[in-house]
């Protein structure tokens, strides 16, 4: 009852005019941060910040808790419409919306975008309310050995993510996973395969290589088809075919449920971040097809399964934040920062002693998600007209948009250079059916995998064993193992029972 | 042992999976003597950083173990493609054409001159030079070139205040 209580009284506090007001904004400026490739959520919620300083602090994080949470539904758009993910969790929206959006399905694809958005968007926020405390508690037990399994069952998604070969899909991953190398060492402060440009000791960007890869190795793969070629997308004009139809909505509800676990789960465990729970759940949409042929050559599910991972991710990452004082990303971690500015001390004790400001936070939440509804799904046929434009005029608007992405992120004209180069890698990829997908997953996981491999190194001092004597660890990879497993044996047991087919 | 004697049956299955890939051309053994040497190089460079630390593994210690992955996954694509017969060949793409090089060389050339005529006036040259390149009239292409320089300048640098290359022209 406590708990409805203090629902209720969120609500009076959400539904107030100015707070709805600002909550309108944040979720609109969140959608269009979201669809520009480079500016990040973090980058968006920083950015706007100073404009919070003069306001009341429940208003203030409610704007901001709004842009964080409308960038994972505006992420989706451009990822569908141009091939271009406007942050990382949208990557694996590509594979399938971008492939939706050739048949002439982006209205739909756009359209299930946002209501999964908004199932798991809303069912996650009833997560961080009942099972907040719980998975909290689950989540502190977690040290590098058990993060670095995690990490790695992450990377097992690559099996699913591979097209027609696996090896092909092994090597693009541990290409992605060299690149996270690049810069910095972490731990010793060493520079890694720099060559002395002091532009690499950041790294290479995860933004340079994902809108390369895909977006301007789309756009090279597209120059000089002839127009009968060019003219691929076509946009139905009637209302009722840009939005999903009862059979994508009856073939997407296990779609709906599983991202919304899996992007609470994962959401909950600080520093996993949204794009793991995205891919994660591209992987199991994928098991549990009954067409997992269909996946990559546009399949529904593909869309809803990452897309509800995504954004029921950002109402788990509010768990550690509102009960522990500990963010769970780097969106978090600023509006974790914000808290501190207002004169709030984050913590455990955050709920008894600022109920007006959590409370009304997360009932906002709810409000925001159904202003994110409302706003997106009229939009939908308003952005699939954009496919109406011919290639040809579409595509340098397309290429100055990754342009001003990537330069936006570090004013560095190496960027610019890199993301030719990702470009010109990205369509030999195309050409000789070389995956893109596990390279940019390598290159996410990448630097997180290598904090907890090295941190458990450490702890064990060099003792590898440590990764199967803790329990949670050692549950994690035996489960990586059968999920790597699953499709190696299918297809084994497949060409049993079928010995005279051909693959 | 449990572990080690699962890794070692699912090594088998991988194995047996793996070299039975259907989607391996004969081109593919250049690039897999590509990625092998690239995997070598990557292995000789980690080499010379600390493989081992006060800190545990050292910062040689992941990308040695990668590079090493790397060449182990290119041998197979090499010895898969190897054994394509070459008669299964598929025909070879046409990968550059004129138009792409022209294109990839205005690309270029858009980053090259960035610094020296602005972000907005080397767009407007490029969605021009595009636009001619796809058999517009120069009417047409210029007039988009135009009005997609004014509009990003409009949108990215006073909307949204993006620090974009200044030119000459003051934008």
């Amino acid at each position: 009852m406590d708990v409805l209580s203090n629902l209720l009284h969120g609500f009076q506090v959400a539904l107030l005019p100015a707070n709805l007001l600002f909550c309108l904004i944040g979720v609109t400026v969140g959608t269009v941060v979201g669809i520009l490739p480079g500016i990040g959520t973090t980058a968006a919620v920083s950015i706007l910040l100073p404009l919070t300083f003069r306001m009341d602090p429940t208003t203030a994080m409610i704007m901001l808790a709004g842009i964080y949470y409308g960038t994972k539904y505006g992420g989706s758009t451009t990822s569908i419409l141009v091939n271009t993910p406007g942050e990382s969790s949208s990557v694996v929206t590509c594979i399938d919306g971008y492939q939706m959006a050739l048949q002439g399905r982006a209205g739909p694809a756009l359209g299930i975008a946002a209501i999964a958005s908004f199932i798991a968007g809303t069912l996650g926020l009833i997560g961080l309310i009942v099972l907040g405390p719980l998975l909290t508690k689950v989540a502190l037990s977690f040290g590098p050995p058990e993060y670095f399994a995690l990490m790695v069952m992450g990377l097992t998604t690559v099996a699913y993510l591979a097209g027609r070969s696996m090896t092909k899909a092994l090597l693009t991953t541990a290409l992605g996973l060299l690149l996270s190398t690049v810069g910095f060492d972490i731990f010793t402060g060493k520079l890694r395969f720099t060559y002395n440009q002091s532009d690499l000791s950041d790294g290479i960007s995860f933004v340079v290589v994902a809108t390369g890869l895909f977006a301007v190795g789309e756009v090279l793969s597209n120059v000089g088809r002839s127009s009968s070629q060019m003219e691929m997308f076509h946009v139905s004009s009637r209302l009722r075919d840009l939005l999903p139809t009862w059979q994508d909505m009856r073939d997407c509800v296990g779609s709906f449920i599983r991202g919304t676990l899996i992007g609470f789960v994962v959401g909950v465990l600080p520093g996993a971040g949204s794009s793991i729970s995205s891919f994660l759940s591209y992987g199991v949409e994928k098991r549990f097809s009954s067409h997992p042929e269909r996946f990559g050559k546009g399949a529904i599910q593909g869309v809803a399964g990452p897309e509800g991972a995504n954004n029921a991710d950002t109402a788990g990452a509010m768990v550690p934040m509102l009960s522990l004082g500990l963010p769970g990303s780097g969106g978090t971690a600023v509006l974790l920062g914000a808290l501190i500015l207002y004169g709030i001390q984050p913590g455990p004790l955050l709920f008894q002693q600022q109920p007006k400001l959590v409370w009304g936070l997360i009932a906002s939440m709810y409000v925001g998600n159904v202003m994110l509804l409302i706003l997106n799904l009229p939009l939908v046929p308003l952005f699939a007209s954009m496919l109406r434009l011919p290639y040809r005029f579409l595509y340098p608007l397309i290429l100055g948009f990754c342009f001003v992405g990537v330069y936006s992120v570090r004013q560095s004209t190496t960027d610019l250079w890199l993301l030719l180069f990702f470009g010109v890698l990205g369509y030999l990829f195309r050409i000789y059916d070389y995956p893109s997908a596990p390279m940019v997953l390598g290159l996410v996981l990448g630097p997180l995998i290598e904090r907890a491999l090295r941190q458990s190194m450490v702890l064990s001092q060099g003792d590898p064993t440590i990764f199967v004597t803790r329990p949670i660890s050692a549950s994690l990879i035996v489960v990586s193992i059968l999920l790597l497993a699953a499709p190696v044996m299918l297809a084994f047991f497949r060409r049993r029972e079928m010995p005279g087919v051909e693959d | 042992m449990g572990i080690s004697v699962l890794f070692v049956l699912f090594a088998f299955f991988a194995a047996k999976y793996l070299l039975k890939e259907s989607a391996m051309t004969r081109s593919d053994r250049w690039i897999g003597i590509l990625f092998f040497l690239f995997g070598f190089l990557v292995v000789l460079e980690a080499s010379k950083l600390e493989f081992t630390s006060s800190y545990g593994a050292g910062s040689g210690f992941f990308p040695f173990w990668l590079g090493v992955a790397t060449i182990f996954s290119a041998m197979i694509v090499i010895l898969y493609a190897w054994r394509t017969p070459s008669d299964d060949d598929s025909p070879t793409p046409i990968i550059w054409s004129i138009k792409k090089l022209l294109a990839l060389a205005a690309l270029l050339g858009f980053v090259f001159t960035l610094d020296l005529l602005g972000f907005v006036t080397g767009f407007a040259f490029l969605v021009a030079f595009l636009l001619k390149l796809e058999g517009e009239s120069w009417r047409n292409a210029v007039s988009v070139a135009l009005a997609a320089g004014v509009g990003f300048h409009l949108f990215f640098v006073r909307l949204l205040s993006v620090a974009l290359p200044v030119g000459p022209l003051g934008f």
